[in-house]
């Protein structure tokens, strides 16, 4: 602990946040990120200076799990946990990371201080599994034998901070100007898309190429980042996939000629040296050159709609010129020269419009509630706090296209009579609440915002309230209490928050997505929507696709078409050739859909009556290497860990069912196991108080339908899938060619270096870490 | 005026009114552990949990406000087995024995971790009072060997302790009562009681009393015997006759072994001077979290963490003396099992 913490920096924060509770979130954010923890005196000296009970601070100090309350080491590593690194290995990794720090007994800092290692639910890049991020930078793709050369790099360049981006605002680009399209959503820029970014910008300079280089949101095609698009002058679109800097330049002079005669003589000139004295400076070009119409980019791409995501991949998120230019803000319009909420709450019921936060209550009988409240104050809410582990769609809508929802809350505002309102964003996603506090800015300059919004008479305030890491507070109530100043404690509904929500008041919450597609429909009519769809579920949904999947990314698909068409249209079905065995929908709320059930149609009803979920839009494919008992495992650590600890069914019940699967993935299982956690999944579910309790037992209830014979097996000390590190050993077979790989990779010493003769494994000192098999060129490793 | 039925009773009452408070209007009791009138509800515990038909999930009753036409179920076989599971998930998670080991053993059942704590406190005579059942014919064996304390070193050595109580407290005597089944014996101590006045007590009561001399030399001096004493763990739970798991747990047939787990490890805390905080028996219901509140304490209990985590604590990592510095009675009248207990001369602590 430091002897003497200047509190100076409390005062300050105080000053400009406020001192009331429902500042409490704020502060005690604002006082990590100063400190780099929360030190007792600061928390002391805050309660002695403002309104703010000891009782409060702990209470909220304590339960997100941003906050921490020991100092840390210089470097934070976060390790995603998140489904689909959990699938690809995530604790493989993490042991790993732990040897290499020489971290013992639940230790997090090494000797050094150098590094703290924590656990990340999800950092929302599941295409690049297993992924860790470190301070500012991510790593994805990682093994447990690559971690080692992580941390050197990262010692080597990552303290190296890269340069802040150009916003791209107010950039005037003419008609005769290429346009270079950089999707910099979080996972293009873990992926590497900020080094293009920059390489680009260099390549542009130096060519004096006519091109401007321009900031996108996410254009879904995660598989293939980094990404870019050039747009010539004709508009003719260029797609380039896992670009590397060095192509930069290469890429600008195939598509721009420089300008005047004697810099292009120049150009080429050094174009031709480059090419001779380094590699063939076309060939790379067209090497990483694809086409819109070649068949896995159309096939991913074909199927998709684009509402919520409208203009994907060619607006820069932030230039508020290009998102009017695309017919931003008409819906708007046309609401606020209206008089009549009743006519636009008809627009949504008629659309078919349901809750895309995963439940599905009809959107418009909910604007419809809160309008009929009798009430001087009513407030609005976006729900953006996603925390299921392997669902990235409200960060990339809230990075892509912040003015789109921000027009759709104006929207829902003027029709419930609500003149302020609150978007929660996970503090997990700082560019999204980068860009949508840019974006709210830049309507309160253009009067988008604010007092009598356009001299409509209409007014709405926005505020951004970032979430500090809680799932629950996905659970409206939850949420509202977190605004607040509150632990995260969902209340028994009734009455709801459309009667009574924020501070007692009508509020309502939609969620991120729901808010976006809103002036889609305004703008094309309920009609349009509602063609789409099923009977029961109309429009499109956003999903963000991951796990054992060749081609994994954002999507957006209209209601009713099939789990198995995603999976295998859009997704190229399982990546190296195995085979597709369930999906997991729906995350922790969620159910396993088996590959027999492809069919099932990506419908409200029709998922909750396999078992799973739309949930708030995670898809995560598992192949025959997955094991069920041990994903359902890995869900019910979630969400014991991130049941708020208020409900008895919750609280204890959701670990006792972990107690039980802990058991059968470690050999311990007893008679009598399946039925006894078939019985508490039920009790659970019958009986939690809120959304969450309720919806726990669904990877429990699911996979026990689907997936019992594997459930049987562990019974009986077997993992089919050869997952379950307590029923699994490692040995090598003939094939070995004794190139001793194994041994010089194995981080146990378990196997004994014997070059050309076949190798042996040492189960004893084995930690089935997978590092022999992963790095065998023979295939010579076995599991049994 | 909502009208609704329970349990196929109809009633109405004023609106606002809970199911639970309805329910008791018609005699009809349904337990609950983190509802008080005074400090509200947590929708905690869940025991209260009932069904109301076309709801597809249980309700806590405490906090669902009745309405008209609702028909609600408070004992159907559903109800009662959510009930069950629910105590028997709160037992689970209960850390600490209701009644100590070794007055479990003692074939008198007599309060031995009370005689103890007097001993302790070198009350010999409290002591005795508690043992007047069998001070006559005293065997520590039993509960000497059940001791908890023998799984960390040695056994507290009972045997030694009563016998030295025995002999330190007087006289003692034991008869058969004249009206009594033959072999019912009972005995007194004579603590209080002059010899003379004994023997007259015991001559009303049976012809033929046996009085047995108190032996001061025998056994553990007076330091010897606070010093072992010293050594018990109090496995005991101060509330026992007055707790609302237990009570509720044997009329519901829960079953503490149902899950059976590892447990949390005990943890006694004795930082205040009138309170005993036990906090592996805390189910977390939060009403001393809102009865610290409600009494302004500067510095309030507070749930810490979250999850399967959750505990109650005082704030800022301050000691519970601070937290309960006008709410402790409250606090541990509300209490509805014995994680906060007060110290009090009848238990001897």
């Amino acid at each position: 602990m430091n002897q003497d913490v200047d509190l100076k920096f409390v005062d300050e924060a105080i000053d400009s946040i406020g001192r009331g509770p429902e500042s409490v979130i704020a502060l005690l954010q604002a006082i990590q990120t100063h400190y780099r923890y929360l030190p007792p005196e600061a928390l002391e000296y805050l309660c002695d200076n403002t309104d703010i009970t000891p009782a409060r601070v702990t209470g909220v100090s304590t339960f997100y799990t941003q906050f921490r309350h020991k100092p840390v080491g210089k470097h934070m590593i976060g390790v995603c946990h998140g489904t689909a690194c959990h699938v690809k290995g995530a604790q493989n990794i993490h042991d790993a990371l732990d040897r290499h720090l020489g971290l013992t007994d639940g230790e997090d800092t090494d000797a050094d201080e150098l590094f703290t290692v924590h656990k990340v639910a999800c950092l929302g890049c599941c295409t690049l599994a297993p992924a860790v991020q470190i301070d500012h930078l991510t790593y994805g793709h990682l093994t447990p034998d690559t971690v080692g050369k992580m941390l050197h790099d990262f010692l080597a360049e990552g303290d190296k901070h890269p340069g802040k981006l150009g916003s791209g605002i107010g950039i005037d680009v003419a008609d005769d100007m290429a346009e270079v399209r950089i999707g910099l959503g979080s996972c293009c820029v873990a992926s590497g898309s900020e080094k293009i970014y920059r390489a680009m910008v260099d390549a542009v300079e130096r060519t004096n190429a006519r091109a401007v280089i321009k900031p996108v949101g996410c254009i879904g095609m995660c598989h293939r980042t980094p990404m870019l698009e050039l747009v010539t002058p004709d508009r003719t679109s260029h797609l380039y996939a896992k670009v590397d800097p060095q192509d930069a330049e290469a890429i600008i002079r195939r598509h721009i000629r420089p300008p005047g005669m004697l810099r292009r003589f120049t150009a080429t000139l050094r174009q031709t040296v480059d090419s001779l004295l380094t590699d063939q400076a076309w060939g790379v070009a067209l090497r990483r050159s694809i086409d819109a119409r070649d068949k896995p980019v159309s096939d991913f791409l074909s199927r998709q709609k684009h509402i919520a995501t409208e203009c994907c991949g060619y607006v820069n998120p932030v230039d508020i010129e290009e998102y009017i230019a695309h017919g931003g803000f008409e819906a708007m319009k046309g609401i606020l020269a209206e008089s009549d909420p009743e006519a636009t709450i008809d627009t949504i019921v008629a659309s078919g419009l349901r809750g895309r936060g995963g439940a599905g209550f009809p959107t418009g009988r909910k604007w419809r509630e809160v309008a009929g409240t009798d009430s001087e104050t009513r407030y609005i809410v976006c729900n953006g706090d996603e925390g299921d582990p392997g669902a990235f769609m409200d960060r990339m809508i809230l990075e892509s296209y912040p003015y789109r929802v921000i027009e759709g809350m104006v929207i829902a505002s003027k029709t419930v009579g609500a003149r302020q309102g609150y978007l929660y964003i996970r503090a997990e996603y700082p560019l999204a609440v980068r860009r949508v506090r840019q974006a709210i800015e830049v309507c309160m300059e253009r009067g988008l915002l604010g007092g009598n919004i356009l001299d409509s008479g209409h007014s709405l305030t926005l505020k951004i309230m970032e979430g500090a890491g809680a799932f629950v507070c996905g659970e409206e109530t939850a949420l509202l209490a977190s605004i607040e100043g509150r632990r995260g404690m969902p209340a028994l509904r009734p009455p709801f928050p459309a009667h009574c929500g924020l501070w007692g008041k009508p509020t309502l919450v939609n969620n991120t997505e729901t808010f976006a597609v809103v002036p889609w429909i305004i703008r094309n009519g309920p009609e349009a929507f509602a063609r789409m769809g099923t009977e029961t579920s109309k429009g499109t949904k956003v999903f963000s696709l991951a796990g054992k999947i060749a081609r994994g990314g954002l999507i957006e698909v209209p209601m009713g078409i099939t789990v198995g068409q995603i999976v295998e249209e859009i997704g190229g079905g399982i990546a190296g050739g195995k085979a597709f065995k369930a999906v997991q929908i729906g995350g922790p709320s969620g159910g396993c859909v088996p590959a027999s059930l492809g069919d099932t149609t990506v419908d409200y009803e029709a998922l909750t009556s396999v078992g799973a979920m739309m949930g708030s839009g995670g898809l995560v494919v598992l192949d025959e290497s997955d094991c069920m008992v041990d994903i359902t495992r890995y869900f019910l650590e979630f969400t014991q860990d991130q049941s708020c600890g208020q409900c008895t069914p919750c609280r204890i019940g959701t670990r006792r069912m972990l107690d039980i699967l802990t058991r059968l993935c470690t050999g311990e299982g007893r008679t009598g196991d399946l039925e006894r956690l078939d019985e508490l999944a039920r009790h659970v579910k019958q009986s939690s108080l809120c959304g969450l309790g309720k919806t726990a037992p669904n990877p429990v209830l699911s996979t026990l339908k689907y997936f019992r014979e594997e459930y049987e097996a562990h019974l009986e000390g077997r993992c089919p899938a050869g997952r379950c590190k307590a029923l699994i050993t490692y040995s090598i077979t003939d094939d070995c060619i004794g190139c001793t790989l194994c041994a010089q990779h194995c981080p146990s010493d378990a196997i004994a270096m014997t070059p050309y003769q076949k190798h042996q494994i040492d189960p004893e000192k084995c930690t089935r870490c997978d590092a022999c098999k992963t790095i065998c060129p023979q295939g010579a490793v076995r599991i049994d | 005026m909502p009208k609704l039925l329970i349990d196929n009773q109809e009633i109405q009452v004023p609106e606002g009114t809970t199911v639970l408070d309805a329910a008791a209007r018609l005699g009809i009791e349904i337990p609950t552990m983190c509802y008080l009138p005074s400090a509200g509800s947590g929708t905690s515990c869940m025991v209260c949990a009932v069904a109301i038909s076309g709801k597809e999930n249980l309700v806590p009753a405490c906090a669902t406000k009745a309405e008209d036409g609702m028909q609600v179920d408070t004992r159907g076989e559903e109800v009662l087995a959510a009930r069950r599971t629910n105590l028997e998930l709160l037992l689970s998670d209960h850390v600490g024995d209701c009644i100590a080991p070794c007055q479990m053993a003692d074939p008198n059942k007599a309060n031995i971790p009370a005689v103890i704590r007097h001993i302790a406190a070198g009350d010999t005579a409290s002591a005795a009072e508690l043992l007047a059942g069998n001070l006559a014919d005293i065997d520590g064996a039993k509960p000497q060997r059940a001791c908890r304390r023998g799984r960390r070193d040695e056994p507290v050595a009972i045997d030694l302790l009563l016998k030295y109580v025995a002999a330190h407290a007087g006289r003692a005597a034991t008869a058969q009562a004249s009206d009594a089944p033959a072999g019912h014996r009972f005995s007194v101590h004579m603590g209080k009681l002059s010899e003379t006045e004994l023997e007259r007590f015991m001559v009303g009561i049976s012809p033929d009393p046996q009085i047995i001399p108190a032996d001061p030399q025998a056994g553990y001096t007076h330091a010897e015997a606070a010093a072992e004493a010293k050594r018990c763990m109090h496995c005991d739970c101060r509330k026992s006759d007055n707790c609302k798991l237990r009570d509720y747990a044997e009329a519901c047939g829960a079953k503490s072994a149902h899950f059976r787990t590892t447990r949390r490890e005990f943890i006694q805390n004795l930082e205040h001077p009138d309170v005993i905080y036990e906090p592996g028996k805390c189910i977390r219901c939060g009403l001393c979290v809102r009865i610290t509140e409600q009494e302004g304490e500067p510095c309030a209990l507070s749930f810490v963490g979250r999850g399967f985590g959750v505990r109650v604590a005082p704030s800022l990592d301050r000691d519970i003396s601070q937290a309960l510095q006008k709410a402790a009675i409250r606090c541990v009248e509300a209490c509805p099992t014995g994680a906060l207990a007060m110290r009090s001369k009848s238990n001897g602590s």
